[in-house]
């Protein structure tokens, strides 16, 4: 059993066995907050909820999971002055937003969000962040800062047959 | 384990790319019940030919992935008929498919 801390980025929790007949796992939240199971670019609006103490099982489970906190913003900080294409390590705004290193914010309309870390400040509306984008996000789109984010445990038990 | 594959709280949803409610007290033999009762533990099967993902109802395919023939076990899942609480939604990338929901168990409310 593998035991993980959970907050606001996406991280994996499950990779299954590439010579595993049948993987199998079991996910439990062992922590104080709800988490949101799903692919590597889910967020707390697309994943699946999975409550306090509440736990999935998969019989077979044959791909990545990936399990994120809840978050809540400042609501529309700012937006993005151009396209932000996935695998992007830089993000133009709008107006610099008074954002510092090592901020969390959250890039995106809801459903199409996903949360990044600022890791220098490239001019007066310029920002580097420190993993690159998963998602593509268009001109125009929100940026908000992280105010607080939920961070619980989850308990993972896997099994390959 | 088994779902109750009879009664009202089984469901079966054919899902296509568009998020659609597979379970929930929402549902309409659900929300029919009186007086309310607790729904707890759900199981969802995927018995079509296309992956689901399953997630709340801005669910999309970053949601949790069930492939063709694969299911999921919720323990602690918990909602009340009659209320959107806790409603579980499906989509597709593309195309269609079947999810099969229902409870591993059931109780009244307290």
């Amino acid at each position: 059993m593998a035991n993980f801390a959970v907050g606001n980025v996406a991280v994996p929790v499950f990779v299954p066995n590439p010579s595993a007949h049948s993987p199998s796992v079991t996910i439990y939240n062992s922590g104080p907050s709800v988490i949101y199971l799903g692919g590597s670019d889910v967020t707390s609006a697309t994943g699946l909820p999975l409550y306090v103490n509440a736990e999935v099982a998969f019989p077979n489970a044959p791909s990545t999971l990936y399990a994120i906190g809840a978050v809540s913003t400042t609501g529309t900080g700012t937006t993005l002055a151009s396209n932000a294409a996935a695998g992007g390590t830089t993000v133009a705004l709008t107006s610099s937003g008074n954002y510092s290193v090592g901020e969390v914010l959250v890039v995106g309309a809801s459903g199409a969000a996903e949360t990044v870390t600022v890791s220098t400040l490239t001019g007066g509306t310029g920002i580097s962040i420190t993993s690159p984008t998963r998602l593509d996000h268009v001109n125009g789109g929100t940026v908000a800062l992280v105010l607080t984010s939920q961070s619980t445990n989850l308990s993972v038990t896997a099994l390959s047959v | 384990m088994a779902i109750y594959a009879n009664g009202p709280a089984y469901q079966s949803t054919s899902v296509t790319n568009s998020a659609t409610l597979v379970f929930g007290g929402s549902i309409t033999t659900l929300a029919a019940i009186t007086p309310a009762v607790t729904l707890k533990n759900v199981t969802l099967f995927n018995s079509g030919t296309t992956t689901a993902f399953i997630g709340g109802s801005s669910t999309t395919s970053a949601a949790l992935p069930l492939a063709p023939g694969q299911q999921v076990l919720i323990e602690g899942y918990s909602t009340t008929s009659g209320t959107t609480t806790h409603d579980l939604y499906a989509i597709t990338a593309a195309g269609t498919t079947t999810i099969n929901a229902g409870l591993t168990t059931q109780g009244l409310v307290d």
